[in-house]
């Protein structure tokens, strides 16, 4: 009983120290997050600045379509944990629009399912060059790659 | 003819060895159904520790889910986890029970580790936790995975054997298959951190087995010879987070003096412990 006891303390107190730790770690993140968005919006605005001064200086650098993929579906295959991930990235007037998963028999599902924040990711930064998920490096690796070959195929 | 001799069983041998079989039954059904549970719950845990090294708010993930559920029904239940479903741990029964039965075929009894041994190194667990979580608070989570005996069985039971980048981590594992054929539940009892976690919680005592010691034959201790952790079952320790739940003290007892549910139950029952793995693999198949 006395062990009993002693451990329900111990535990409720790391609870405890977790949800205290959550309370600090919330806000600060909050912050960082708003940080990183005034820090991305400044760099954009800059960018835009530098292409206005050097489409003034010459007006041939007209790239119509910057990111250089054709629109349309196209199918990627990379490794994941157990073998092949296959995925479709669907392109709209030039831009990444969506990505899917069009299978993924070897991967355990808790591990996909954390690595398939990526896909998201991947229209966020219209760019399959990221960091792969922690704890689900396989999954993350396979999605990426497959990523990257279908957005090789659409360049083409 | 030496099998001849052997056959005619007494009922409680019987009753014994088919408790054991039912085990290695729901064993490999989870191991089927749910092969990567173990290592999807400490990645839960390997991420808090991450989260808190590098100042992030925890996230709810997956892995949070499984590391939730498990604490969850072993402090309602006992370690039943680590008896019946963990993949790992089945697959450390199953070569002890090959190598036993290798050992009475042959009549080459390999050797056993003395009782002191075996206390000592079941201490190791949280040496191996402590590090493990320390390793992810400081940003060395991917190298512990790298380095992980348990990445490379993963990978080996998904069929994906491109294991070239991973040499500490195979032969760690070989090295714990060895002892897994030496001694029962090697592993869990000595390295596990998942099992380190399991051990510290507050269990409820429903499914406790506490022994009658007061009604057991002298110098039997028939008990704390088969189990698996070697337990004193009627001692209030620490080590008490060592059962794994497999229930096969109360049928080897030959008064029947080990009973569980505050002496509802026999202990010895089957349908307790199918109805916890179906609750379990329920669970965990739609969570």
């Amino acid at each position: 009983m006395r062990q009993f006891i002693l451990r329900a303390v111990n535990l409720a107190l790391i609870l405890a120290i977790g949800m205290c730790y959550q309370q600090y770690a919330l806000p600060r993140a909050a912050e960082v997050e708003e940080y990183n968005q005034q820090a991305a919006q400044a760099e954009a605005l800059a960018e835009e600045y530098a292409a206005m001064e050097a489409a003034a200086l010459n007006q041939a650098a007209e790239d119509e379509a910057e990111s250089g993929y054709q629109d349309g579906t196209y199918t990627g295959t990379g490794t994941g944990f157990g073998g092949e991930i296959i995925l479709s990235v669907t392109i709209e007037s030039g831009e990444i629009t969506e990505v899917e998963i069009v299978s993924a028999p070897g991967e355990d599902s808790s591990y996909l399912s954390q690595a398939e924040t990526l896909l998201d990711d991947i229209v966020t930064a219209q760019s399959a060059d990221l960091d792969t998920v922690s704890g689900a490096t396989f999954s993350s690796t396979g999605i990426l790659e497959a990523a990257q070959n279908a957005l090789e195929e659409a360049s083409q | 003819m030496t099998e001849q001799k052997k056959k005619p069983k007494n009922p409680a041998l019987a009753r014994r060895q088919r408790q054991g079989w039912v085990r290695v039954g729901v064993q490999i059904v989870f191991f089927l159904a749910a092969p990567s549970v173990y290592a999807s719950a400490f990645s839960g845990l390997k991420a808090i520790f991450t989260a808190f090294g590098e100042g992030e708010p925890l996230a709810w993930s997956a892995f949070t889910t499984h590391l939730v559920l498990l604490v969850v029904f072993t402090i309602l239940f006992g370690r039943y986890f680590c008896g019946w479903a963990c993949a790992f741990g089945a697959v450390g029964d199953w070569i002890y029970r090959f190598s036993q039965w290798v050992q009475r075929k042959t009549k080459i009894k390999l050797p056993k580790l003395p009782e002191k041994a075996v206390l000592v190194l079941q201490w190791m667990k949280y040496v191996t936790l402590a590090a493990v979580l320390a390793l992810c608070f400081l940003g060395y989570g991917g190298a512990v995975s790298q380095n992980s005996p348990w990445t490379v069985f993963s990978m080996l039971i998904s069929g994906n054997f491109r294991l070239a980048a991973y040499g500490l981590a195979i032969v760690l594992l070989l090295t714990i298959l060895v002892g897994m054929a030496l001694q029962e539940r090697y592993f869990c009892q000595f390295f596990c951190p998942l099992g380190a976690v399991f051990s510290l919680l507050p269990v409820l005592p429903f499914f406790h087995r506490p022994r009658d010691a007061a009604a057991c034959p002298a110098r039997c201790g028939a008990c704390q010879n088969n189990c698996p952790a070697s337990l004193q079952l009627d001692r209030d320790s620490l080590r008490q987070g060592e059962c794994i739940r497999c229930g096969r003290c109360s049928g080897i007892c030959p008064r029947g003096n080990i009973s569980t549910a505050f002496g509802l139950l026999k202990g010895d029952e089957l349908w307790p412990d199918l109805l916890r793995g179906g609750v379990l693999l329920a669970l965990l198949l739609l969570l």
